[in-house]
């Protein structure tokens, strides 16, 4: 710290203390209605808060139920569209295979009853 | 007294000093709301309380030490306030200000707390004694006795002369 002039007094100083005021064109509006909406936040029934406070797109969902209903539908007609498509032509000697009109549907823990 | 009528009689006055603690507004800003937030939770029960404006005073500075816990910072009052009176309108050089601001504030630092809120506001923010005391909810004869004996430990410290008031009071 620089050493003072003797010459000068505790006043001196004090006067040079005054700072600014930051806020004479504060918003008090704006102030009094975050207070409120911090109070409504707080006061909501406990279903509506924790509704407001999980987003629905932040739940985790199972692969398993990840998928429209016609899912497994949609999946079977493409697996025989591709069977169909890659199976031998008829000049093949070896007989048609099963599997291109009725393909084999691999093991899924959720296939639904209607599917298997 | 209204809620209301109480944010608005003091919302301003608790920003200048929580900025000058916090060193931002929107620290100053965040502390003060969670003031007045709580002090809506207490209200009817700060009605009946003898000294309301001492009580929502020592709410406000807790939430400034939360604000500083929470940003992980000590206080910065001595930066903050200096550059704050340099940049003051009264000023005329602000460098000259702005050193003997710093040198000031530094042993402001040093004194007690109850004379480092008087000497703020006082001086600082240009209130009255009355009106320090009105904000602190201290008496007024306290706060002249803190500004007195602050005013002294700064002479002190600063190894400059302290005249007597020809009042023998500090004005206001």
């Amino acid at each position: 710290m620089t050493p003072l002039p003797e010459d000068r007094t505790i006043d001196d100083l004090l006067a040079c203390a005054r700072t600014r005021n930051r806020y004479t064109a504060y918003d008090m509006v704006a102030a009094e209605a975050r207070l409120r909406a911090r109070q409504a936040a707080r006061h909501r029934p406990p279903r509506q808060r924790a509704a407001d406070t999980v987003p629905a797109h932040t739940e985790w969902i199972t692969p398993e139920d990840d998928r429209a209903p016609d899912a497994d539908r949609a999946w079977w007609d493409l697996n025989a569209v591709c069977l169909l498509a890659l199976a031998p032509t008829p000049t093949s000697t070896s007989p048609p295979s099963s599997a291109a009109t009725s393909p084999t549907r691999p093991a899924r823990s959720s296939s639904p009853a209607c599917c298997t | 007294m209204s809620y209301w009528a109480f944010h608005q009689q003091r919302r301003i006055d608790y920003m200048r000093y929580a900025s000058l603690q916090l060193g931002s507004d929107a620290d100053a800003e965040e502390a003060v709301d969670t003031t007045f937030d709580l002090m809506m939770d207490r209200w009817l029960r700060m009605l009946e309380m003898e000294n309301l404006e001492g009580y929502a005073w020592k709410i406000l500075k807790r939430r400034i030490i939360d604000m500083h816990r929470k940003r992980r910072r000590r206080p910065e009052l001595m930066e903050t306030a200096a550059f704050e009176a340099a940049l003051a309108d009264h000023v005329e050089d602000p460098y000259d200000t702005l050193t003997d601001a710093i040198t000031l504030y530094a042993a402001v630092r040093d004194l007690s707390e109850r004379q480092r809120d008087a000497i703020l506001l006082h001086y600082g923010m240009d209130f009255t004694a009355a009106q320090a005391a009105e904000v602190m909810g201290n008496q007024e004869a306290t706060v002249r006795s803190q500004l007195r004996t602050g005013r002294e430990r700064l002479a002190a410290t600063l190894k400059l002369r302290c005249p007597e008031h020809p009042n023998g009071k500090n004005r206001s």
